[in-house]
């Protein structure tokens, strides 16, 4: 070989190096075990699940575009790609994220309780899902989603009562990975959990409302018996959430609590045991 | 006095006429007098062949200049929506005349009221609360008020510089029907939003959002953090589709077409059709149709075979956009930017040249972009004191380490827009070059904007630093000039 065709060589092999590292990376960013990232996304709730065989889903989007930054960063660069969103319930400190993910993202399913026309806004999303040819499906109690052995079981509402206030409408849901057991209440009162009764028993949880008093008080606890509690608040938001009685409860009651205006972006991994870093 | 001398010192006067009757109302009675005196010296000077015609002349384009302002502002408020302020409105028709302006809590849209009434209005909505689009025909229920100015920001004059004298917050709106507006225009920025796509379905935030202001001066997407970023280190004018941007895009575009294969004269032609329909794209802002003004005003005098000076091309470009609308000239911070900036670089560039030994070779071209740099950000200094109260001593070195790298990031971000249009893997693989550009540009922003000594306030001595300031630079300008800086340069 001469030396020219020998340098010509060169960016080709450059070129095959590159493109072998990116296989590489993408390989070893398929998380190993299950994550749950409960993200900072100020006063506002949006968790990011993702299983060990990769399917992605969404559980509310929090209020702007700041669930955008918390998305590339645990998504990575290239993947762009998310299964289920699910909603909770139609309040904007929930969904309103989802309009600047539909700018980035192409989602497949979109999960929410069936009450329409609470507000301008949320038909306006309910359009644009559509428009993308995005899925929308409606949960009740009894609907489950599964991936390989992990199941979201809906718990709450009842799809054919269901109740007038947003709040109370609530999809309440059991996620089960491995052993693990992790509440999401979205922001039901605790009349409604109540009526759950036993089938709240659970490990994490998803405290209902930001910590306000109509979600959380010690019979629902009581129920719970629960390990860790997540509450998705931005800093000095002008609710006052969390309420201190109920923070004070949590601690009393023994249970190890986690929010995101304090303790920022909160990863939990399913693994052999848990692991949970706040921080991250 | 040679030719061009007296022109640009016309144009002065002109703007200088502007400016006094942007500051105060001249009586008409006044402006007659000053008209019949100034017609009478020069009809005088005239006959007697005397050398004091011209400053007879300066005198009687003052007066113009302050005729031109208050009859336009006259024909604005007679043409505005003014006479509606305070009523409650039902049902009115109106049709969106810009692009909606996302501001967090509440989108901005522009409209102009039409059927019955007429002028334009500013009307603000809910973030979401409809797909609105450039076009839309609106009607909308609610109550009609004059802006109101909070604090030290003037308001009442940043909307009255767009003939907008109203506002409407958060009323009732429905969508009529969509495309009433120009076919063009809906056509561009169905172009931009397509780019827009483009760019946030290959990048993530915050590099999405960076890039879309580098190429589209889109800046909704930039998290309030990253933005405080910029402003604190001095590089916010990266993102706001400067004069910088669209002279490489300009360049671009050029060489391009030579290397088609294209003759020069074509070449320069298709360049300057593709710099108006850029123009129109983004939104046609002070500083890119500045730009884009001086831009083709280049390739004219190269077509014309003329010497290009680039101070005459200036005082034309900002002539132009003076006379469209005299109000920029005191109420657009952007247009004010553009101007001064450009100014630095004409004037200032061949001192930091000497100093630097720009001639020498240097790494990717430190020494010459260092002298550019600095050139702009002294000329800018009294608009930036005076505007926001600071200055960021560390914003040259911010921008050298930024601007280094800036035409290949836009290339390569122009790339993956395009490629994402025809081969979606190629795209892929251009995005990943394009994140990593993005990663470092950010990086510096972030570093530089997160020192502690990033801006330098000068809180109640704010005024001294101003007028210091001005002072100071109107001193540099003069002496620039008499040692015969700014006759030409490659901008």
């Amino acid at each position: 070989m001469d030396n020219q065709s020998r340098f010509k060589i060169i960016p080709v092999l450059i070129g095959l190096a590159i493109i072998d590292c990116l296989v590489w990376f993408s390989i070893l960013s398929f998380p190993r075990y299950s994550e749950l990232d409960f993200l900072d996304v100020g006063q506002g709730d949006a968790s990011l699940l993702r299983f060990a065989d990769s399917a992605a889903i969404l559980i509310d989007a929090g209020p702007d575009n700041s669930i955008l930054n918390g998305l590339s960063r645990f998504l990575g660069f290239f993947d762009k790609r998310l299964d289920v969103l699910i909603l909770s319930h139609a309040n904007q400190d929930h969904y309103a994220g989802f309009f600047d993910i539909l700018e980035h993202y192409q989602p497949r399913v979109f999960v929410y309780n069936g009450l329409d026309g609470q507000s301008e806004t949320f038909n306006n999303l309910l359009k644009v899902l559509t428009d993308k040819g995005v899925i929308i499906v409606k949960m009740a109690k009894g609907d489950k989603i599964k991936s390989g052995l992990n199941v979201l079981e809906i718990l709450s509402p009842d799809g054919q009562a269901l109740p007038k206030d947003i709040n109370d409408a609530s999809l309440i849901f059991r996620l089960t990975v491995n052993d693990f057991q992790t509440l999401f209440l979205g922001d039901a009162s605790s009349k409604v959990l109540a009526k759950i009764g036993d089938n709240l028993r659970s490990g994490i949880v998803k405290i209902s409302h930001h910590g306000s008093k109509t979600g959380t008080n010690q019979n629902i606890l009581d129920l719970f018996q629960a390990k860790i509690a997540l509450i998705g608040v931005g800093k000095d938001n002008r609710f006052n959430h969390p309420a201190q009685e109920v923070v004070d409860l949590l601690k009393k009651s023994g249970i190890e609590v986690f929010r995101t205006d304090e303790n920022g972006n909160i990863r939990i991994i399913f693994g052999p045991q848990l692991e949970l870093m706040p921080n991250y | 006095m040679s030719r061009p001398d007296k022109f640009l010192i016309c144009i002065a006067v002109f703007a200088a006429g502007i400016f006094l009757a942007s500051l105060i109302f001249v009586e008409w009675w006044v402006i007659l007098l000053a008209l019949v005196l100034g017609l009478g010296f020069i009809f005088w000077t005239w006959f007697l062949k005397n050398k004091l015609l011209f400053w007879g002349a300066l005198a009687l384009i003052f007066v113009i200049g302050v005729i031109f302002y208050q009859s336009d502002d006259y024909w604005r408020q007679k043409n505005s929506s003014a006479y509606l302020n305070g009523q409650n409105v039902a049902a009115v028709q109106a049709i969106i005349i810009g692009e909606p302006e996302d501001k967090d809590s509440f989108v901005w849209l522009k409209a102009e009221l039409i059927g019955q009434l007429h002028g334009k209005v500013l009307i603000k909505a809910r973030p979401h609360l409809k797909d609105f689009q450039y076009g839309d025909k609106i009607s909308f229920s609610g109550q009609l008020e004059a802006p109101k100015n909070s604090g030290d920001f003037d308001f009442q004059a940043y909307l009255a510089k767009d003939s907008i004298y109203s506002v409407v917050d958060f009323p009732e709106i429905e969508i009529i029907s969509r495309h009433n507006g120009s076919k063009i225009q809906s056509l561009l920025f169905q172009i931009k939003s397509e780019f827009q796509k483009q760019i946030n379905s290959f990048l993530s935030e915050p590099e999405a959002g960076f890039l879309s202001g580098l190429l589209l001066g889109n800046r909704q997407n930039l998290s309030p953090a990253l933005k405080n970023n910029l402003q604190r280190s001095g590089t916010s004018h990266l993102i706001a589709l400067s004069g910088y941007n669209i002279t490489i895009v300009a360049t671009a575009v050029l060489s391009l077409f030579l290397f088609l294969g294209f003759n020069r004269r074509s070449a320069f032609w298709f360049s300057v059709f593709i710099i108006i329909l850029f123009v129109l794209m983004t939104g046609a802002s002070a500083s890119v149709v500045r730009a884009a003004i001086m831009g083709i005003l280049l390739i004219l005098g190269q077509k014309l075979g003329r010497v290009y000076y680039p101070r005459n091309a200036l005082f034309l470009a900002a002539l132009i956009m003076i006379i469209i609308n005299p109000r920029i000239l005191r109420f657009d911070l952007a247009f004010q930017l553009s101007v001064m900036a450009t100014l630095g670089l004409i004037y200032f560039t061949p001192f930091f040249q000497k100093i630097l030994k720009a001639e020498k070779q240097s790494f990717l071209n430190w020494r010459n972009n260092l002298s550019t740099t600095l050139a702009a950000q002294l000329a800018v200094l009294p608009l930036l004191i005076s505007g926001f109260g600071y200055f960021s001593p560390v914003a040259p070195v911010a921008n050298i380490l930024i601007i280094t790298l800036m035409p290949a990031t836009m290339f390569f971000g122009f790339l993956t827009v395009i490629l994402g249009l025809t081969f979606n893997l190629l795209g892929q693989f251009a995005a990943f070059l394009t994140h990593w550009f993005l990663k470092y540009e950010i990086f510096v922003i972030d570093f530089f904007g997160g020192l502690k000594f990033a801006s330098v306030s000068f809180g109640k001595f704010q005024e001294l630093a101003a007028w210091l300031s001005v002072v100071l630079v109107i001193f540099l300008f003069f002496i620039a000039a008499r040692k015969k800086y700014g006759q030409s340069i490659q901008i």
